[in-house]
Parts: C-alpha cells; structure tokens; sequence
C-alpha cells in the first residue's frame, strides 16, 4: 500500500514535469491550417445501392482494406465509415436488406449496421461453435427475404456447415440455426448458394470438377431433410457456365460438347440439350451471364452467351425449348450485369475500347437494344482498365428505366457515371496502399531562379557581363516584388493570408522562404503514382503503369529541384516478385509528373536485380546514379556513362544485401568497375528469421559530435554510418521459447558492434535508427504488453578520431546504453522528427492503433535516464526513468482526428530549422508538422506586433522629447 | 599612518584647490609636530640613530612594496576576473564549451543495401 502511494506521488511528480516541459499543444484556431486528413476505403471489393424505393442515393461498399462505407452517390463523399478490426479484414458477402447493411467476413463474423447511421446493430460469430475454430471460412452467403414475413434469414454456407441467421431490425439477438454438412467444402469455386423466397428453400450447388453437380436443397426454416439431387456431368468446368432458372430448371453449358443442357432440379433428369450449332452459335462460349440475384423467385428464363468476337446471344427459355431471341456484335465486352425491377429486366453490357467506357442496354423481355439507355464516358489519361461494374437500376417516370453505374478500374479508382454520359465522381483509391511517400522542395519562382542560374553559370562568362546580369536580375526582382504589391493593393490582399497556412505566403507551386510547401509524390502499391500538393492534399499530378501492379517498387531522388536549371528527376524501379521479368525502369519529374520510361535499357539483363542504392555524390550534373546490383554480382549503373564508372572506381563504395528468407547477410564492395565483390558474410541462426531490419538515413546530418555531461565533460557519440541493425525472431512462437534477436553490424566489414537477445518477446517490431541511436518496439509475450527498446552508443570521453571515420580503423568497442520502457498502446509505425541542419532535438513520432499519430521527445527513450534523478542529472536533461512512457492527449499530432489504419510515418526537414514536416500513410492520409523544441526561430502568430510598434515608437517619441526639455534646461542654467 | 601619508602626498596635485583636508598638514613633518599623546615617550622612539637609520628603511621599503602593489594591481584585478569568471563557468575550459565547434566527421567509405529486391 506504501509502495503504491509512494509510486503514485513519483508518478505524478515526474508526468508534471515532464507535462510542463512540453505543454504546447494546438490552439482551437490553428486546426486545419498545416494539416489535413484524407479519408479513404481502399480497393472496392463488394458495393451495394441502397435498395430501399424511396431516396436511392446511397450506395455501400466493402473494401480490401476492412473499410465498410455509406457513400453518397450523388457527391462521392463519405457518409460513413467503418474499419473491421485488423485479424478478420476479408470480408465475403455485402448486402442491403431493408434498413440494413449485412456484412459477412470471411472468419465467420456477421454484422449488421443500421445503413442510415452507420451503427452496428448486432454482430455473430460463427466459427465460435465450429470445431475448428482457426479454419472456420465463410465460403458464400445470401439473404432470403419473404415478402410475407417480417423475417429475413441470412445464409451463410461455410466450409463446414450452412447456417440460417434470422434478420430483425427490431431485435437485438439474432438466433442462429446451424447444420453440417456431410463432408469438408474444398474452396469457394466450387460451391453457390441460392435461396428461394417463394418457397422457402436454400439450394445449394457443389460441382465436383468433370465428376458431377450435386444439388441439395434445404428448408429455410429448419434445414432439416435436405434434398439432394446428383446430376453426373464430365464436362463442367465452372460454376461460371450455370444458372438457376425459373421453374427449378437448371441451365449449362458445355463447350466440350457444344451444347446446351436442361436439367430438372426436381429429379435430376436432363430435360433438353440443344446444340450450340442449332442457335447459330459455331465459336465456344466465353461467357455466360444470367440473372444472378441470390433469390431464385426472381430469375426469369433468360441467358446471354458471349462468343466469337464480341457476339452476345439472347437466348430464352421456355419450358425445354431454347430460343434464340437475337445476336448483336458489342466488342470488348469485360461485364455483362441482369438487373431486375419490379417487371422490368435489363441487361448490361460494359465494355472498354482505349479509354472509352459503354455500357450498352439490351431489355431482357423484348431483346431490344436500348440505344437512350447506353453510356458512353471517356475516362481521364492515366486510367486502368475496367475491371468490374456495379449497375444500379431505378424505375422512371417517363422513361422505364434509368441507371447509374459505378465503375472500378484496375488502377483502383472509382468512377460513378450517370446518364447522360457523364462521369459524376471518382475517388481515388490508390492512396490507400502507399508503398513509399517522399517530399519534396517546389521549384523557386521565375525570379529566384533567375540568380541561382547565374551560380551556375559562373566561371564561364566574364566580369562585366555577370556583373550585368546580377543588376538585371535584381532589377526584375524588385519590379516584380513592385508588381506583387501593387495587385494585392488592387485586390486589397495586403494584409490577408496568402494561404491557409500563416507560414506560407508564396502562392501556387512555388517554394516559399521556408520551405514549408512541398510535393508529395506517392508510389502506390497498385502502379500509380501520384504528385500531391502538401498545402491542401490536392492531386496534382498522376501516372498510371499497369506493369507496375504487384512489383515491388523502389523510389529514389536523384536530383532535387535545387539545381536549376537541370529539372528534378526521380527513378522509379519496378522489380518483379517472381525475379523473371526485366526490371522497369522510369525516370519521373516529380513536379510535374512528366515520366521517361527507361526500361527498354534493361530489357536483356541476365539476373534479377537484388539491391538498388542511389550514389552518396552526384555527378557533375547534380545527378545522384542509381546503381544496380544483380543476383550475378554484376554493376548495372542509370545513366550508365564512363564519367560516372569513373566516380564510381573513386569512391569508396560498398553495399550490403540482407536475405530474409534463408537469414544471409552479404556485404560486397563496388570499388571494382564493373562487378562486386563479397567481402564478408554471416549467417543468423536458423532458429530465428529476419523480421526487421534498418539502415541509418543516408547522407544523414548530425549536429553535435557529442553530448556535455554535468561535470562539463564530453561523452562522444559512436557515429558509424555504415551501421545496420537486424531483429530476428525465434521460429518457435511459443511464449516461454520465444525471443527476439538484435544484431547491430557495421555493413562494410561486417563487425558485430552489439546483440542483444529479448527473452520471451516477440513482433511485431518497429524501428527507427539514427545518428548513435536505436529504438524499436516489440511484444513482451509473458508480460503481456508493449515494450520499447532504446540503445545508445558511445565512443567515450575521448574522441577516437576528430577528422575522419572508417570502419576500418580498428576502434575500442563503442560504449552501449540501453532501457526499456513500457508502452501501453498498441503501436502501428514508429518515425522520428527530421529537421534541416538537425540541431533541433529529436521526436519520437508513433502512429498507434487506435489511430492517433503522436509525437514525444526522445528524451523519454534517452537510455541514460537515471532511476533516482538528482541535481546533476537535471542539469544534463535527464528525466527520473520511470517504466511507463506517458501517452499524454496534449502531444497527439492528431488532435481529436481518428486517422486509420496507419502503416508508415515520413518525414521531410523545412528550411525552418525548428520544424519537420509529417506524413502518416495507411489507410488515411494525414500530412501535418512538428516543433519538436517548440517554433524558436519564427515569431508566434499570436506575437503583438502593434504593441511592440507603439512602444517603441512612444520611446522614441520620449527621448525626443526629454532631449529638448534637457536643452532648455541648460541654457537656463547657463543665463543665471 | 604612513598609509595616509602616501595618499596624502598624491592629494597635492589634486585639481580641486579648494578643498581642505582637515586631517593631514601640508608637510609630513608636521605630523612630528603634533603634541604627543599623554603616556608617549618620544625620547625612546627616536633615542638612537640605528633606530632612525632603520625606521628611514623600513619606510623605503614600504614604498617600494607599495609601488610594486601599484604596478601589479591590473595583473592581479586580471587574475582575480580570470578567477572569477572561471568560478562562474564563463570561461571555455571544458571540453563540452568546444563540442559546437567540433566538425562532422568525414565517411571514408559509403554504404547501401537492404532487403533482397524482388
């Protein structure tokens, strides 16, 4: 109890100080003037139109990323959305039912939100009762809605059983009706389920692949008895190529035989095959489309068969005759969609040519083409294909009907196209799965740039003429600082805010003396890349690559926009998963987006491409090198020039290669001209496998060589910046065998400088490294808990060597210092603070799960803090170590802003010393910017400019004043 | 007493005419001039010539001690601000008061890599 009070008091005592040390949060005012947030849903997975009659305006969808949205249709806003929690994201089946969204995850989690609110009314979780709770997989689902009842079931058939969940909106616990089934479902491509309103049936087709089609029916009420029916056919392949009709009449199509089959489901007995020839159809079917609700009651007698190039057959069914109603040429075509309402049933046929998108209507009923009802959108450059169409039909006054569609390409975006051919909105999901961000500086203004050319053309033209040239450029500087001021007179913006930001008074794509307005350009994991403008998130440029999709992308700067006039130039490297394909090679302005494809240059290499860096100097164009190395060992240079082969046998270059799947780690040196050489090697132990690894920031800026201890003492820092560290966790996971492994080596000789084993710990693990530091969170697996790692390396009070560092010198082993701490949160990325010359001290910033971007100083994580903290202590800046780090709501970058799913943190410095910039990516993009030793070196916004003028004014005004009262004063004096 | 006397040769040139010191007389002499304190045996203190002798050299020594004070006043008031200022710890003799001034070291060799590409 003593304890308690006394850690109590401590824990008060030093949360206050350290609350007072830093309790600068964001003023009320200043929200949404630096920062914003993007919300995004990620790639479509399932949408849904509200089905509800009355105001049709909302649609929903599901996404890859867990995100269930109500989106507005007519805007393409966000009405609401929630996020599935991180284990049990894949999710099965969407559907509305009355007020209703049903949502089905693939683990057996069913949900039902209110499609108004967004709340979530009830949720179940099947696999609770199932035997196996880990291989529990929903493999279909439908919903069966009985016009007669107020009763409408969910059908859930997973790979073990079919379950019944009753739908009220009213009620809050749904009751569950559950059977097995008789054995184990394989996949999902085998299996479909249908329901039948009239009837009251679940029918539930399993096709055992050129065996036969096993149909078994089941009541809806009681799933008891169940009716099997087995229909032996050797040549269906898919389920694809099957439809339920009206009638109970089971419809496929054999191109092996080349005919169409009737079955009756009653009794399994084939009823008609007709012949493909007989209708006319002479090539094999592509495709087969028919009304594909869930419930059976609705579907007509209607199929539509795709062959030949671009043939789409009409083909109706009338007890075991088939007719074919009409043929028509529609080329292209990737979706053809039945939609059904009331007695109306259209056919939609969405097909792309380049980048026109058709979606042409046929009227099911009559086999009439529809030409009023056909869209035809142009979709903006840099769009992918077509991938799936989502068709909304309504009922119309005038007309029968009218529809809307929602179109997803491969490129990820979302269109929604309206009558007449217009696109409404698009939103683009890409952004969700950014892969690498970078920020960089806008290009200078005309005028600026207009000097800069002059350094760079220095040397080579005379005196005179430079100095010339020098007067003119100031010249035009100044009429146009003249011409600014005259047009915010005339536009009386003198004195109002350029931007949204008090900071950045430089409008347009233009860098501003802090340097505060930059270009994100964003590489996503989908192929396209995006150039964003950090003011306001707005897209300013986009390149799409369809090739792109699935590599794994690396982005490198080879050229900043400080060098005018060259442009900026960045390389994109698309590597291939599978190492079979040549690598793409683009060269991207990154500020405007203009791309070179480069890749023609690399069509022939032999091996995979391993490693990429980018050359610690640039050229003599300002042009960093990118240099390649493959699996052959072989150098392979962009641009590849002699000058550069040059440099590169000059420089000291070496290069490491970490394999996580058999633990290697390489080291080559470069110094040869054209192939490297392993210089060293190690192995992990095979009990652990790489989980994480991180390299110092290249061309990083250290201010200070060391750190001033109480007594006026120096302890140097250990400053390699060859190190690399490596976390590797125990391949056994269970919590008493489990570990965790540091190894800290320098990369170029390959000298263990530190390990360290975790005992009982285990990933997932962030990192950040830099300057003598290393921090990175891991799991405490008996503890139960978040726990931090914080090392600090020391050369010592003496400085081993004040000029140069090699990693070859043979220096005394560094110092190490090292804490944890506990975290108590759940933590989804870890970053650190980066600011132009680094000498403002460093943050910390942690994007936690629960979907807050927060930022502490690195103090808290100084592993030197002390555990009884005296005088001295606190002279040097040392907090008492307490084993909690606070998480405090005042240091939320965040604010109140829920940003989900965060997956990385980046960071870029500013001109201003004071303060770095913050991009969190995920799910949610959210870009703001820290002080991390508050805003030193500008005024505050809140600064009184005016009561500084009027008392320095008044002043001056007094000791005018007194001055000539002391002059009459004397002469006075002096009369007397 | 000699103290004074020092002083008050200084005060001769004095640029203020008029002020009057009421303690000292214009000569030293006249300090012997004043009437003895009751009990004060003149006659013992100035019996003997080694006495006067010595007492002459003694008063030189003083002035040359004095002199040599005077002279090393600005070395020693410069020891004393040294001193001080070394107390207070304005004065760069640690090594931490260097630590801005140390440069960055320079890398002798580069180094890139990561995970396996692909």
């Amino acid at each position: 109890m003593q304890y308690n009070i006394v850690f109590t008091v401590k824990f008060v005592a030093v949360f206050g100080a350290f609350l007072c040390s830093f309790g600068d949060a964001l003023y009320e005012d200043q929200i949404g003037k630096f920062d914003w947030k993007k919300e995004l849903l990620g790639r479509v997975d399932h949408a849904v139109f509200d089905s509800s009659v009355s105001l049709n305006k909302h649609g929903f969808v599901t996404t890859e990323k867990g995100a269930i949205a109500c989106i507005n249709m007519r805007t393409g806003e966000v009405k609401w959305r929630r996020i599935l929690p991180e284990s049990d994201r894949k999710i099965t089946y969407l559907a509305h039912v009355r007020d209703g969204l049903v949502v089905v995850s693939s683990k057996g989690m069913a949900r039902l939100w209110d499609s108004a609110s967004g709340i979530l009314k009830w949720e179940v979780d099947l696999s609770v009762a199932a035997e196996n709770r880990e291989s529990f997989i929903v493999i279909h689902a439908a919903t069966l809605e009985r016009s007669y009842s107020e009763k409408t079931l969910l059908v859930i058939l997973s790979k073990t059983g079919l379950h019944t969940i009753a739908i009220s909106l009213t009620k809050r616990k749904p009751e569950i009706q559950s059977v097995l089934l008789n054995q184990e479902l394989t996949d999902g491509d085998h299996d479909k389920i249908f329901v039948d309103s009239q009837n009251g049936k679940i029918i539930h087709l399993q096709l055992q692949s050129g065996v036969r089609l096993e149909v078994t029916v089941y009541d809806a009420d009681n799933l008891s008895s169940p009716k099997q029916v087995t229909i032996s056919t050797s040549w269906l392949e898919s389920l694809a190529m099957t439809a339920l009709l009206e009638d109970d009449t089971l419809l496929y199509v054999s191109n092996d035989v080349g005919a169409i089959h009737l079955v009756d489901l009653e009794n399994g007995n084939t009823q008609a095959t007709v012949p493909l020839l007989r209708l006319g159809i002479k090539d094999p079917v592509t495709m087969m489309s028919s009304n594909e609700e869930e419930d059976v009651a609705v579907h007509g007698s209607d199929v539509i068969l795709s062959h030949g190039e671009g043939q789409m057959s009409l083909i109706k069914i009338t007890g075991s005759t088939v007719k074919l109603m009409q043929t028509k040429i529609i080329p292209e075509v990737s979706d053809v969609v039945f939609k059904q309402k009331g007695t109306e049933v259209y056919a939609y046929f969405a097909s792309q040519i380049n980048n026109v998108v058709s979606i042409a209507t046929v009227n099911v009923k009559t086999g009439k083409y529809n030409d009023d009802l056909t869209i035809n959108v142009t979709l903006p450059p840099h769009t992918g294909t077509l991938e799936k169409v989502y068709v909304n039909m309504f009922l119309k006054r005038n007309t029968p009907v009218g529809f809307r569609a929602l179109l997803q390409t491969t490129d990820e975006t979302v269109f929604l196209v309206t009558q007449p051919n217009r696109i409404a909105w698009q939103r683009q999901e890409a952004i969700a799965s950014v892969v690498h961000a970078t920020m960089l500086d806008l290009p200078l203004s005309d005028v600026d740039a207009g000097i800069e050319a002059e350094f760079e053309e220095s040397g080579k033209t005379k005196l005179m003429e430079m100095f010339f040239k020098r007067v003119s450029a100031q010249g035009s500087q100044l009429i146009s600082w003249f011409n600014n001021i005259l047009r915010d007179l005339k536009e009386d913006t003198l004195f109002t805010h350029k931007t949204r930001d008090p900071l950045i008074q430089v409008e347009g794509l233009t860098r501003d003396p802090f340097s505060l307005h930059k270009m994100i350009v964003l590489v996503t994991k989908s192929g396209v890349l995006f150039g964003m403008d950090s003011l306001t998130g707005e897209i300013v440029w986009r390149y799409f690559l369809s090739q792109l999709k699935g590599r794994q992308l690396h982005f490198f700067v080879q050229r900043t926009t400080a060098h005018y006039p060259h442009p900026p130039q960045a390389l994109l490297l698309g590597l291939d998963s599978s190492q079979s394909q040549p690598p793409i090679v683009l060269a991207v302005n990154p500020i405007t987006g203009v791309v070179i494809d480069l890749s023609a240059d690399f069509i022939n290499l032999e091996s995979p491409v391993i490693q990429a860096m980018p050359f610690p100097v640039p050229d003599n164009h300002h042009l960093r090198p990118l240099i390649m190395l493959d699996a052959d060992l072989n150098i392979h240079l962009v641009p590849d020039t002699s000058d550069i082969r040059a440099i590169l046998s000059e420089l000291n270059l070496y290069m490491y290669d970490v394999n996580v799947s058999n633990g290697l780690i390489r080291g080559f040196s470069l110094s040869e001209k054209n192939s490297a050489q392993l210089i060293w090697s190690m192995h992990l132990p095979n009990t652990h496998k790489i989980i994480k690894f991180s390299g110092k920031p290249a061309l990083e800026k250290v201010d200070s060589m060391g750190r001033p201890l109480a007594d006026r003492s120096v302890i140097y820092k250990y400053l390699n910046p060859n190190v690399i560290a490596i976390l590797s966790e125990s391949v056994d996971d269970a919590v008493d065998r489990s570990s965790l492994l540091l190894y800290v080596i320098d990369a170029v000789t390959g000298a263990v400088i530190h390990s360290t084993i975790h005992k009982k710990a285990s990933g997932p693990v962030h990192m950040v490294h830099s300057e003598n530091w290393l921090i990175y969170s891991y799991w405490n697996a008996k503890a139960r808990r978040n726990e931090i790692a914080s090392f600090e390396f020391y050369e010592g009070k003496k400085q081993f060597n004040a000029t140069v560092f090699s990693s070859f010198q043979t220096r005394p082993d560094p110092i190490v210092m090292q804490q944890a701490y506990i975290f108590s949160a759940g933590i989804s990325c870890i970053g650190v603070s980066q600011t132009d010359k680094g000498i403002t001290s460093r943050q910390i910033l942690f994007g936690l799960k629960k979907g807050v971007l927060f930022g502490l100083p690195r103090r808290f994580f100084d592993p030197r803090r002390p555990l009884h903290a005296t005088e001295r202590h606190r002279e040097e800046g040392l907090v008492q170590y307490m084993p909690e780090i606070p998480i405090p709501p005042e240091l939320y970058l965040s604010y109140n802003l829920t940003v989900e799913g965060m997956e990385r943190i980046y960071t870029a410095p500013a001109a201003l010393e004071s303060t770095s910039l913050v991009l969190a990516t995920g799910l949610d993009l959210f870009f703001t910017r820290t002080q991390p030793s508050k805003m030193f070196d500008v005024l505050k916004e809140d600064f009184d400019h005016l009561l500084i003028a009027v008392v320095l004014l008044g002043m001056f005004a007094a000791a005018l004043i007194t001055r000539r009262m002391a002059q009459v004063k004397q002469l006075n004096k002096a009369w007397r | 007493m000699h103290n004074s006397s020092v002083q008050n040769r200084g005060s001769k040139s004095r640029k203020d005419k008029w002020a009057i010191d009421l303690k000292l007389k214009k000569d030293q002499v006249s300090v012997h001039e004043l009437p003895s304190p009751p009990g004060y045996l003149t006659i013992v203190s100035s019996s003997t010539a080694i006495k006067s002798k010595s007492e002459d050299e003694g008063h030189s020594n003083v002035v040359n001690k004095r002199s040599w004070d005077t002279a090393l006043a600005p070395i020693k008031a410069l020891a004393l601000a040294v001193y001080k200022c070394n107390s207070m710890g304005l004065l760069p003799t640690h090594a931490s008061d260097w630590l801005a001034f140390i440069s960055p070291l320079q890398r002798m060799e580069y180094v890139g890599g990561g995970i396996t590409a692909g």
